[in-house]
């Protein structure tokens, strides 16, 4: 040891409230502060077991991840291995600890874990659901059950006198792309006394109930919240293959796939203008990436179908706002003229200012239809 | 590809071995750290590796030209034209649209439309080449061969968010012998151990808890939830920015290089100056040496020092993403700086330089006022002088410039606001302006705990850490192997669902 350290000298001694002598440090430098190295051969082997036995131990982690992915032969290949693990730690019981662990975490966030699975013909706000019940030795058992939906309370007359002691009760939905509308609505509010809430939920959509259930969400929501309105963004993560209810996998864009899809919508829509409730469709604005592009313009034709018979559910059209057929842009001038950057860089989500537009189209459809008194 | 996935640990589970096995056979070991680095920058985009080929053979003809030119006057016109190609492909990829949106919005201009999707990772090894370029200029370094270079530019661990290694730090580590018996084991696994809870458990915990909700409607919750929303992106920005580093700084470890430290518990910092130097170390460095220090540092009298401290960090702000905002964070920080700078001086304090490589002189630093420490480092063996005014000042020290910072990441919070402006900061400062007495609605125990907690453990004394460190050194490898495997199991079942994206990966 350098008797001269001054880190040594100077910091030590204070921490512990002792002056020390140079054969004090010399001797603590030696015992404490040295890193045994670790001779290669025994470092790799303790690398590589540490992750054999992480993977063993979040075998249900490394499922669920294979599950998520979208539908195609990798998924299968990803599944049946991770199924194989999930095996083997269920036979050695390695997989108990973590299942505790995610069972405390969702009883602390106030959440079973049962995973809802939202089958496609379900009649206007009955939801058929599949539960997953974990048993005792790790793996699970599916129960069908049905939970119909309260029906809401809610009837929103045309003309609706509000009030700020009586403000309109907002619900914004959707994938990532709802959030910066979400915040748009609720902090600018287009001079409307509201009260909004946002669910949000990122890399969602219609296509993967297993990995999140829109429905049996909406089918809690309102009759939780009882919202007057529902504003929905929602669409551009289902640009992928489905499962229909018998197990059929649809390849995206097909005829079988927008059956399945426009089915799926309205059995969503069922639930959500239950007691006329008004519902506002944002339809999807051109993305760069060309496949994304396509597979949302599919989203938008099937959206235009339904909506064509639902009078309850009212279209708020961007395609042309956010650059039309005329392709995406970044850059674009606004209805008040003004120039903005209005998608982020991944070229797929609005921007702040450019979810601000699509709140004031929002806000002018309350204006045709609620009376604000202040 | 990110880190934390299950993805990556594949990858890795796989590389690890290799590149051990191939210890003895350099040319094999660096093809295969080559492919491993092209396929983990691929994953995200393949059409991205012609960028990076391009950024390796452009920069390493230059440094072999550069080298050979023994004439300055050219060998400088080399250099330019060098660094001039690296930051036009950085003004290509990254700033394209922010140069035509400007040039629209102040003078009506209208450029080209051009998609340019930005390379992850691109302000990082645009850095590491220039400097690679401007130190063999400088004869600090000789050029490399290839194959060699092409392994430092494009090293997995460090390529698409840092640190920013230099090549005289990196190429002689790749040169020297790996010796199978020194491998930082256990300092790997701490870094990334720590890593993982700092990326997946705080930084995801306290953005999805308070931040996003605080910063994106703030005008709808309490000050006090805002107020703890803005330490809480602080804390937020630290652990997903320095998580990442340490996984990258052990995941190097792993296979034998040391990486320089990029962050050394910068909410402990007692002045901006101080700040900069825990704070992404490696780009303050790079800053220092390769703008500042040639834009004339401190050495062309009081106004040019501040002048250049405020261009470094207005540049180095800009260098953080394409948006006037990121100036203006980067002008706020620069201007910090200059007062600070110019309030010492009026002080008569003296301009303590302290060697950026002496740790020892650094610390002690930090304990004490510049002066006690110059006037110390003239008697080493005098004992250290510690009075109770110096602790008043270093806590007020420390206070004044953790709010000072935090008021900068509420402006850098608006700049990765597209298109938002500084519209996004006003509105967080606004919502400060009423509201304390209403009750916290985002702000609960368990947030205040995580923002507390991990500010607190930013005064955990060094030497604490490294004996802790140094004891965990002496688990045996089996062990510590079980108590890594549980401890990832603990961050995944316990951590949100599914990984955000770095912060620091748009930059």
């Amino acid at each position: 040891m350098d008797t001269n350290d001054p880190l040594e000298r100077a910091v030590r001694p204070r921490e512990r409230g002792e002056i020390w002598t140079d054969e004090q440090f010399r001797a603590a430098r030696e015992h404490d502060l040295t890193e045994r190295t670790t001779p290669v051969r025994r470092a790799v082997s303790a690398v590589l077991g540490c992750l054999l036995l992480a993977l063993l131990l979040t075998s249900g982690k490394v499922v669920e991840i294979a599950e998520r992915q979208e539908f195609g032969d990798a998924r299968d290949r990803n599944l049946a291995v991770a199924e194989s693990i999930d095996r083997v730690a269920n036979f050695l019981s390695l997989n108990r600890p973590y299942d505790a662990l995610r069972n405390l975490r969702d009883a602390n966030n106030g959440r079973s874990e049962t995973v809802a699975v939202v089958t496609t013909t379900v009649p206007a706000a009955t939801i058929a659901t599949t539960t997953s019940v974990p048993t005792a030795n790790g793996s699970s058992l599916e129960a069908t059950t049905t939970t119909t939906a309260v029906p809401a309370t809610t009837t929103v007359p045309e003309g609706r006198v509000v009030t700020d002691d009586d403000p309109l009760r907002v619900y914004v939905a959707g994938d990532s792309q709802a959030t910066y509308l979400g915040q748009a609505i609720t902090s600018e509010s287009g001079g409307w006394p509201l009260e909004v809430e946002l669910d949000d939920r990122i890399s969602t959509g219609l296509a993967r109930p297993d990995y999140f259930d829109w429905p049996a969400q909406w089918a809690n929501q309102m009759v939780e919240l009882d919202p007057e309105i529902v504003v929905l963004f929602i669409g551009a993560n289902d640009h992928q293959d489905m499962v229909d209810a018998a197990g059929q996998r649809l390849i995206e864009g097909s005829d079988s796939w927008r059956d399945e899809w426009r089915s799926r919508m309205i059995a969503a829509l069922d639930i959500l203008t239950t007691d006329n409730r008004i519902v506002y469709w944002v339809t999807q604005p051109p993305m760069r990436d060309g496949a994304l592009d396509a597979g949302v313009r599919v989203i938008n034709e099937v959206a235009d179908e339904v909506l064509a018979d639902r009078s309850e559910v009212i279209a708020i059209d961007i395609w042309e706002l956010f650059g039309g057929d005329g392709a995406y842009q970044d850059r674009l001038t606004g209805p008040d003229g003004d120039t903005i950057t209005a998608r982020i860089s991944d070229g797929v989500h609005l921007s702040r200012p450019a979810a601000s537009w699509v709140a004031d189209l929002v806000f002018a459809e309350l204006d045709a239809r609620f009376v604000f008194s202040p | 590809m990110l880190f934390p996935t299950f993805t990556f640990a594949v990858f890795f589970a796989v590389v690890l071995p290799l590149s051990w096995a191939l210890r003895g056979r350099a040319t094999a070991w660096k093809i295969l750290i080559l492919t491993a680095s092209a396929v983990f920058y691929g994953y995200w985009d393949w059409r991205f590796l012609g960028l990076l080929a391009l950024m390796i053979v452009v920069n390493e003809v230059a440094a072999v030209a550069v080298h050979r030119q023994p004439e300055p006057a050219r060998r400088k016109r080399l250099t330019g034209t060098a660094v001039v190609f690296d930051l036009a492909v950085l003004g290509v990829f990254k700033y394209y649209g922010f140069f035509v949106s400007s040039l629209e919005d102040s003078f009506g201009l209208e450029g080209p439309a051009l998609d340019i999707v930005l390379p992850v990772g691109v302000s990082f090894f645009t850095f590491q080449a220039i400097s690679y370029v401007v130190d063999v200029h400088r004869r600090e370094a000789a050029p490399a061969p290839l194959l060699d270079f092409a392994v430092y530019l494009s090293f997995f661990p460090q390529l698409v968010a840092g640190p920013i290694v230099r090549a005289t730090e990196f190429l002689p580590e790749l040169r020297a012998s790996r010796t199978p018996d020194r491998v930082e084991a256990s300092r790997a696994t701490l870094l990334i151990a720590r890593g993982l809870v700092k990326k997946v458990v705080i930084a995801d915990f306290i953005g999805r808890a308070i931040v996003n909700d605080a910063f994106g409607t703030p005008g709808e919750y309490s000050a006090w939830d805002v107020l703890f929303g803005i330490y809480g992106y602080a804390i937020q920005i630290y652990a997903d920015f320095s998580g990442y580093t340490d996984m990258a700084i052990g995941l190097a470890l792993l296979l034998g290089f040391r990486f320089p430290q990029n962050f050394d518990r910068p909410y402990a910092a007692v002045s901006v100056q101080d700040f900069w130097r825990r704070w992404h170390m490696t780009l303050s460095r790079w800053l220092r040496d390769y703008l500042y220090v040639p834009l004339g540092g401190n050495r062309s009298g009081r106004a040019a020092t501040y002048r250049n401290l405020v261009i470094t960090m207005g540049l180095g702000g800009l260098w953080h993403g394409a948006a006037w905002v990121f100036v203006v964070w980067g002008l706020y920080q620069g201007l910090g700086l200059a007062i600070e700078r110019a309030l010492s001086e009026a002080r008569g304090e003296p301009d303590v330089e302290f060697d950026a490589t002496d740790v020892r002189i650094r610390e002690l630093a930090r304990l004490h006022s510049g002066a006690e420490v110059d006037a110390w480092r003239e008697d080493p063996t005098s004992p250290v002088p510690f009075s109770p005014l110096a602790v008043r000042r270093l806590w007020l020290g420390r206070i004044v410039t953790f709010h000072f910072v935090c008021v900068g990441w509420v402006v850098f919070f608006a700049g990765t606001v597209t298109g938002g402006g500084i519209d996004a900061a006003v509105d967080v400062f606004a919502a400060l302006g009423s509201g304390w007495t209403q009750a916290p609605e985002l702000l609960n125990p368990l947030v205040a705990v995580v923002i507390v907690l991990t500010i607190a453990v930013q005064f955990v004394p060094p030497l604490l850490a490294r004996q802790l460190s140094a004891m965990f050194s002496t688990v045996p490898a089996p062990a510590m192997a079980i108590g890594v495997a549980l401890w990832i199991m603990v961050v995944v079942a316990l951590g949100p669902e599914g990984v955000s994206e770095f912060i620091y990966f748009q930059f």
